[in-house]
């Protein structure tokens, strides 16, 4: 490697001013006596001073309109798809599991110390039997179903909130000058 | 000047850091203006990377997709601007691997022909003369000819002005590859563009 070389590989560090004094020294020293080297130092400045001074492009137009549509696409693939057919069978589910659960608790797979409710069972007339004590009362039954039922219904509900939570409000991505 | 709402009102500028932090929270409006703030930069960043504006563009779009998309991966340990510049930059550089694995690198890349560039749009200089636009396609062209580790350096120093620190966190290498690539790089287009320095 000459000398040559070396120099050129550091003429940017040269020209940035950003070497010790002793080695500056020393390029600035060869660079007096060595018209290549001048050449190409010469040709560093002038390339950095056009680089520096390129016309620069701008965005078209379109730009901001095709990035809010790419964006709205985009929210609407990643959007959970609730479909009609899929909440049926979610609520046919929950009715499902609601009728076990109460066909269960009024019948005699009740286990006999549950004493929910401490007062005397409600008599219902549409009940051939007469119901056994420290069964559930029929409201209390109402309410565990209903409990239940939301507890099956949940899932959709937090859909729906993550959903909502996540849901970009479209109108607000103006995406400037348009 | 861009502001955000508050901003606008208190006559502040809000950092770049500031405007990701409220995109994060829910804030549509300072993405607005992160795009309208970088769309430009970027867009010449990678512009001079691929030399062709259709898809600098695509490029440009697909980088804030992805800051829409993954506004949450950004963590404040580095400065936004070297982050969507890295994005960008990513891009870029898969966009050239893939035209050189579909061999759209065409023999007209090496040709003198006005085919291969598209012109800057001029429109908002009209002071610009004919010679300066035959610079600019010609430094594009020399551009275009070095590999894309010394093309991405020397952009983000010489056109984009960024500093060795920052350029490291962008490329991701160390920054004494950063300044070799960078002098090497301006020898190879000053080695390219010797005519053209003759010449004036």
């Amino acid at each position: 490697m000459s000398y040559c070389d070396t120099v050129k590989d550091l003429l940017s560090a040269y020209m940035e001013d950003v070497l010790d004094p002793e080695t500056k020294s020393k390029i600035q020293s060869h660079l007096e006596g060595c018209p290549a080297c001048r050449q190409t130092y010469a040709n560093l400045q002038f390339l950095t001073q056009k680089l520096r001074n390129v016309s620069p492009v701008a965005a078209s137009e379109e730009f901001d309109q095709k990035l809010r549509s790419k964006i709205i696409n985009e929210r609407r693939e990643q959007e959970p798809v609730i479909s009609i057919r899929n909440l049926s069978y979610g609520l046919s589910g929950a009715v499902a599991l609601a009728c076990a659960y109460f066909f269960f608790m009024t019948d005699s797979f009740t286990p006999a110390n549950i004493s929910v409710d401490p007062q005397p069972p409600v008599k219902i007339s549409s009940s051939p039997s007469s119901p056994k004590p420290g069964a559930i009362s029929v409201s209390k039954q109402t309410s565990l179903v209903k409990e239940e039922s939301n507890k099956l219904k949940q899932p959709i509900e937090i859909d729906t909130l993550r959903d909502k939570s996540t849901n970009i409000d479209q109108d607000k991505i103006i995406l400037v000058d348009q | 000047m861009i502001k955000t709402e508050t901003g606008v009102k208190q006559g502040i500028e809000a950092t770049d850091e500031v405007l990701i932090a409220r995109f994060q929270q829910g804030d549509n409006y300072a993405f607005d203006l992160l795009v309208k703030r970088y769309k430009d930069p970027l867009l010449n960043f990678v512009y001079r990377f691929l030399g062709e504006k259709n898809d600098a563009e695509d490029i440009v779009q697909e980088t804030f997709l992805r800051l829409f998309k993954n506004k949450h991966y950004y963590k404040e340990i580095a400065k936004f601007s070297t982050w969507i510049y890295t994005i960008a930059g990513n891009l870029a550089k898969t966009e050239l691997r893939k035209r050189k694995r579909h061999s759209l690198f065409s023999i007209s890349h090496y040709m003198s022909t006005e085919k291969d560039y598209e012109i800057p749009d001029e429109s908002g200089s009209p002071e610009r003369d004919a010679n300066s636009v035959i610079t600019d396609k010609i430094i594009q062209k020399a551009i275009n000819k070095l590999s894309p580790k010394f093309k991405q350096v020397i952009v983000l120093r010489d056109i984009q002005g960024f500093s060795y620190e920052e350029i490291t966190g962008i490329a991701d290498i160390p920054l004494g590859t950063v300044k070799s690539r960078v002098n090497r790089a301006r020898l190879k287009l000053q080695e390219d563009l010797k005519h053209l320095m003759n010449d004036v």
